[in-house]
């Protein structure tokens, strides 16, 4: 199958994305392209006074000039070379830092456009349709590099091509002045070597390319790839994940699926057919090379012969002969991977121009020093891009201020959807959201988030410093930090780290980063809400992998933390909001019930009931042992205290 | 971490070539080709020039130069050609081996013992051969090839050179050797310096990645957002880049400067040649031909050690790289057939006996699981001389709280590790006495990490490749896991695909669902012992309550071990067993302990205080959480 990258494509296209990805690239570093001009006007002089002189040399022989004369001349064209050489490297290499910096710039591109997007278009099919597209183009070649080194290079051929013009015109006229029309038909036949050159070149490419760019699409896939990559580096397997697979002695299955692939009858063909591409298209490049300068000099020799060029001259004319017909097929070459280079990327550049369709409103939030703050849904209803079902429907809400509210439900039933519409992640698809009054669409959409401090079910934390990641800033209020810290109860482990808040979390930025528990990182995503200070304050079940006793916890601690904020707290465990006065429970993307919880439990066909029934069941009838007979101990709390510490 | 091993780049090379020999003989074959024909090449490119200007300056007839020119160039781009060939025709095949090379390691990873896995310094040294596979090209792989065709070329091109320039004078060939160990001496301090710059690029290297990640991070782009994080990370990447900046302008500096010695040095080189050959040809000592020959054979001369040089410095490079991924290929297998008994003489349900049992982890990351005070826990002893037995098709509940031992018993007893003293019996056998193979049919387990594999439900439910899956056992085990009729309402069979990784149409299951997908491969494989890891964690109360219910339904006949920290799961087992620093602290059925009542009772009681029909305040109290 022919990958998109492969199909025919109009000059014209070919050009407006040249243009494109060049515009680009300028944009970043306006003068890379003109230094290294004049490097490449070096490099180009270089050969053709190396190639006069050699010239020069042989027809003193002939003539047998003085010893002296000659190597006097010889001595100044060496160190004219050597300046040349000096100020061509100084340049170059000036150049090659610019060039990394470019290429480094442009390779963020496209994380700075997702710092920027929708969040609702992070996860879109759209975007992952680009970056699957995105991650396909760029998977061989050297990226946004390929484009120095083809720019670089066609710049330089055009430049030889113009030298090799100026120096290699003469022996055009002494071809026909000698009268050797063979010379011209060596002529005519490199010409259709070149051409046949290229047409075979191209067919190899495709052939080459074909095999790199080429995916398996449908069935092909079940036969066609493997997940040898993926599991290796531990996505989509984790280690601990080999128990499973001893224990169920799924080796072969393992095998099947990873190093299988390459034995198969199927995949070995394709294997040779971009084998053979690659080795075409080599062997085509180095026969019209070796064809160009194996003719150059028999053209030159029979010319020669003719006597009409001296012998230091079939040095200089063959060279320049030589030089022009490599230049005029490296250049057509150049052109065409440059093409491709440039195609590659626009997938990246589809990507850097993607609209937001987020309505951006321009209302500045009204800051109030007493969080007088309302929030209001009003018949919000909302489906995630993609999705057929409602996550939310026909919801109405009201918030109130310095309320602490629980919202409980089953997984799925549009707890955590409804936090990320308050946020304004998304926006709903009918109703509004309110605060105190005014669509939140109105308000710029930094100082709207501003109002929010959420710990998500999956928050993270980045691989830097502990207090930037508590800051969420390069420069930070240190003493601050660390009472965050300390409220969240991190402040023991701070005590103990040498560097203090300074430390690095994780290893991937410092290689002196600590590792954290989970119980750790939870605090310290708390610590992060408690720092900035917002008037809501959003609590969105960060402890699945706790005990209830130890949710409850972290859940009812936080509550202390946040004073009288406007707090929202979501579990599927009912035990975990006991504190709050309110509770709600959501169900199918409805709000089903609103109130206390002894108003709430004593509904036994509502929702809550079912719930709480659900967990209590095992507790009910053995508790009534308990209470008959059993003194209770306080210190019971101390199991779960030493395991969460 | 060191290399635990050192082994020599000859060695390296052989191992290649083994592998090479092994996986894809033809890259062996094509080198060969490249390394003969890449000597001869450059000789015909110096060559040329001479012919030509011998056939001008002996006049031979215009067909005698058609003849002779003709026939060189001929024989010119018929060995490019081959060359070509065989140097491109070759990268894929051994591009893809990279590929092979790290499903290799990965299939080896599931081939050590298991507890290889879980240690901390294997972890590290599979990671540094993993990553040995990121460079791409610049794989191991890929330049043992590369550099050992190139080292094996510039010699040989090296000592025909010699051969020419030797032939005219042999001080000159000496003039040269010295003037080429001289770039060399010098070389070698260009490749030094930008070796030791090696450290601080793949530091930032390191660094810009990371940043790069973060700002990309979609599961992250929630917290970016409300938090305002892209401004903090922007510094961040500005930071980076300015680091990168500096060490580039040190690294281009220097090899700016490098480079200008060496166009001193070939200065030198090219006058002092120049001079020598044209003194010569004055003498009539070389004849014009013979002039552009020789200098054609000075210039490339020096080059050619150059070349061996930067080879050897990227065969060691590679070799570096090539040691972690021998030293993890190398280590020893899991010892699968071994044994003297089998366990085809047992008779079932199996009894199961911890005697005497003491383990402790070697080092602190294999416990990376419990979580909490991974330092501390380094080497300390998770079980102390445990005593526990499980009778023949009993159903146990452990319980405990995180850390207490619970997960490491199940690795204990499937056979993931050996106890440092004491043994686990089966029906009063060391299970050691059984070949591991056999051993690991006696169980099934659902561990605490769900595992589901991005191939079809089949494969998944059998954990075998699709022509051995039974189907109907495949179905009737999703039909006690109760995954039968949602299977069939959404048209899902055993071949289609789990998970969106391959098809858009892939199966994705909730977490209730997953727990009776596991469950049902667990009853798939009919195992004798049933093992259930923490299945509820992630749950609702309501689907929480379905697995329970489904789990011990289909216990019956055989030895089953539930383990969690949520005291429901006690409700259907007939004994529970309490685990504290991994010591049974307290055993026997849930009457019975809470009649002790030790430790299992005020568990007990304080999670059950949320579901006594008290008032809130009551259950804190009673909790001691105010």
């Amino acid at each position: 199958m022919w990958t998109d990258l492969m199909s025919k494509l109009p000059l014209r296209e070919h050009i407006r994305n040249m243009k494109k990805i060049m515009k680009i690239v300028t944009d970043m570093d306006k003068w890379y392209f003109f230094f290294t001009s004049i490097v490449h006007i070096v490099n180009v002089c270089v050969p053709y006074i190396q190639l006069m002189l050699s010239a020069y040399l042989l027809d003193s022989i002939v003539e047998g000039r003085p010893f002296s004369d000659i190597l006097f001349i010889t001595a100044i064209t060496l160190v004219g070379i050597l300046l040349l050489n000096f100020l061509a490297s100084s340049i170059w290499n000036r150049m090659e830092v610019r060039r990394e910096s470019i290429y480094h710039l442009y390779n963020f591109s496209t994380e700075m456009k997702m710092l920027q997007m929708d969040f609702s278009r992070i996860d879109s099919p759209k975007v992952k349709e680009l970056q699957e597209r995105m991650w396909r183009d760029n998977n061989w070649g050297a990226g946004i590099n390929s484009l120095f080194w083809q720019v670089n290079s066609i710049v330089y051929r055009c430049f030889d091509i113009i030298g090799a013009i100026i120096l290699g015109v003469p022996v055009v006229r002494y071809m026909i002045h000698s009268g050797e029309y063979s010379a011209l038909f060596v002529l005519l036949v490199l010409v259709v070597i070149v051409v046949i050159g290229m047409k075979a070149g191209i067919y190899f490419k495709k052939k080459h390319h074909n095999y790199m760019f080429w995916w398996p699409e449908g069935e092909e896939k079940k036969e066609l790839v493997e997940f040898g990559w993926e599991f290796a580096s531990g996505s989509g397997f984790h280690y601990k994940n080999g128990k499973d697979v001893r224990i169920y002695q799924s080796y072969g299955l393992m095998e099947h699926w990873t190093t299988g692939l390459y034995t198969r009858k199927k995949y070995r063909r394709r294997l040779i057919d971009g084998a053979v591409g690659f080795a075409g298209e080599s062997a085509v490049s180095v026969m019209v090379q070796n064809a160009i300068g194996g003719g150059a000099y028999l053209m030159v020799t029979i010319v020669a012969l003719a006597g009409a060029v001296s012998i230091g001259n079939v040095v200089r004319f063959a060279g320049c002969l030589q030089k022009l017909m490599t230049s005029v097929y490296g250049l057509f070459h150049d052109i065409v991977e440059f093409a491709l280079t440039a195609r590659k990327q626009i997938s990246t550049i589809e990507f850097l121009e993607l609209s937001d369709d987020m309505y951006k409103g321009k209302l500045p939030v009204e800051k109030r020093s007493d969080n007088e703050y309302q929030i209001e849904f009003r018949d919000v209803s909302f489906r995630y891009p993609g999705s057929e079902q409602y996550a939310l429907k026909n919801f109405s809400m009201k918030l109130k201020i310095g309320e602490k509210l629980a919202i409980v439900g089953m997984n799925g039933s549009g707890k955590t959807t409804m936090i990320k519409l308050m946020c304004r992640l998304y926006d709903p698809d009918e109703g509004e959201i309110l605060l105190n009054g005014v669509d939140i669409r109105k308000f710029k959409v930094d100082e709207y988030s501003k109002l929010f401090s959420v710990v998500f079910q999956d928050y993270i934390l980045f691989p830097y410093e502990l207090a930037q990641n508590v800051a969420v800033d390069v420069e930070y209020d240190s003493g601050l930090v660390k009472k965050c810290l300390n409220d969240s109860g991190f402040g023991e482990r701070l005590e103990s780290l040498e560097q203090g808040e300074r430390t690095y979390l994780y290893k991937d930025f410092d290689d002196s980063g600590i590792e954290i528990s989970g119980g750790e990182a939870q605090k310290i995503a708390i610590a992060r809400s408690v720092y900035k200070d917002a008037p809501f304050i959003l609590l969105d079940e960060p402890t699945a992998a706790l005990d209830p006793l130890a949710e409850y916890e972290i859940y009812s601690n936080f509550d202390r933390i946040v004073g009288n904020k406007t707090a929202i707290y979501i579990s599927h465990r009912l035990s975990s909001c006991r504190f709050c006065e309110k509770i709600a429970v959501f169900h199918e993307g409805k709000l089903v019930q609103y109130g206390s919880h002894d108003q709430l439990v004593q509904d036994e066909a509502g929702k809550y009931y079912e719930m709480w029934n659900a967990q209590a069941q095992y507790y009910q009838q053995k508790a009534a042992d308990l209470q008959a007979g059993f003194v209770r101990k306080k210190s019971g709390r101390n199991i779960y205290v030493q395991e969460r510490r | 971490m060191s290399v635990p091993k050192h082994y020599s780049i000859t060695s390296d090379i052989i191992y290649y070539i083994k592998y090479y020999k092994k996986y894809e003989p033809a890259v062996l074959l094509l080198s060969g080709i490249e390394i003969i024909l890449g000597a001869v090449i450059p000789l015909l490119g110096i060559y040329l020039p001479k012919i030509s200007i011998d056939l001008v300056v002996q006049g031979v007839t215009v067909s005698r130069a058609v003849f002779v020119l003709g026939l060189f160039t001929f024989m010119m781009v018929a060995v490019h050609i081959l060359e070509a060939v065989a140097a491109s025709g070759k990268y894929h095949l051994y591009n893809m081996q990279r590929a092979n090379q790290v499903g290799l390691l990965f299939l080896k990873s599931l081939r050590v013992p298991y507890s290889y896995v879980e240690s901390g310094e294997m972890k590290q040294l599979y990671w540094k051969a993993y990553q040995s596979f990121e460079a791409g090209d610049w794989s191991a792989s890929s330049r043992m090839v590369t550099g050992t065709v190139g080292i094996i070329v510039n010699i040989l091109c090296f000592a025909l050179y010699s051969t020419v320039i030797g032939t005219l004078n042999i001080w000159l060939l000496i003039c040269l050797a010295m003037l080429a160990l001289l770039s060399y001496m010098i070389n070698m301090g260009q490749i030094r310096y930008e070796e030791s710059l090696r450290d601080e690029q793949a530091k930032i290297e390191k660094r810009r990645q990371c940043v790069k990640n973060s700002m990309g991070h979609i599961k992250g782009a929630k917290d970016i957002r409300i938090f305002g994080m892209s401004h903090w990370l922007i510094k961040l990447r500005d930071m980076v880049f300015a680091e990168q900046r500096e060490v580039d302008r040190k690294f281009f500096l220097k090899r700016s400067f490098y480079e200008k010695i060496g166009f001193l040095l070939s200065f030198l080189r090219d006058f002092g040649a120049y001079a020598f050959l044209l003194y010569q040809a004055l003498e009539k000592e070389v004849s014009a031909s013979e002039f552009v020959l020789y200098f054609g054979a000075i210039t490339g001369f020096s080059n050619f050690l150059l070349c061996i040089m930067n080879s050897l410095s990227e065969l060691r490079a590679a070799a570096n790289s090539a040691n972690y991924l021998r030293a993890y290929m190398e280590l020893p297998e899991e010892d699968l057939s071994s044994g003297n008994r089998h366990t085809s003489e047992l008779s079932m349900p199996l009894e199961i006996r911890f005697e005497d049992v003491s383990f402790s982890y070697r080092d602190a990351s294999e416990e990376m699981e419990e979580e909490e005070k991974v330092e501390e826990n380094k080497g300390r002893c998770i079980f102390k001389h445990l005593n526990l037995t499980i009778h023949a098709g009993e159903k146990i509940a452990l319980v405990g709280v995180n850390g207490a031992g619970k997960t490491t018993l199940v690795k204990l007893l499937c056979g993931m590790y050996n106890p440092d003293e004491g043994k686990i019996l089966l029906n009063g056998i060391d299970r050691n006495e059984f070949p591991r193979e056999e051993l690991y049919q006696l169980f099934s387990v659902v561990f605490q990490e769900h595992f589901i594999l991005p191939f079809t439900v089949g494969e998944n439910i059998a954990m075998a490749e699709e022509e051995q899956v039974d189907k109907e056992r495949a179905w009737n085990a999703l039909l006690k896991a109760g995954l039968k009729s949602l299977f069939e309402e959404k048209a899902i069979g055993l071949e289609s695909f789990m998970t969106k990784k391959l098809f858009q149409n892939g199966v994705d299951l909730s977490g209730g669902q997953q727990q009776r997908f596991l469950l049902a491969r667990a009853l798939y494989k009919d195992a004798p012992v049933l093992v259930l890891d923490e299945p509820t964690a992630a749950l609702d109360p309501i689907a929480e309550s379905e697995v329970y219910d489904n789990y011990n339904k289909y216990s019956g006949g055989k030895t089953a071990i539930f383990i969690s920290h949520r005291l429901a799961s006690t409700r259907f087992s007939d004994r529970i067993v309490l685990l504290e620093a991994g010591k049974v602290i307290e055993m026997g059925t849930h009457d019975e302990l809470i009649r002790q009542n030790g430790k299992y009772a005020e568990m007990f009681r304080i999670q059950s205080n949320y579901y006594e029909t008290g008032t809130i305040e009551e259950g804190e109290a009673e909790c001691g959480l105010i």
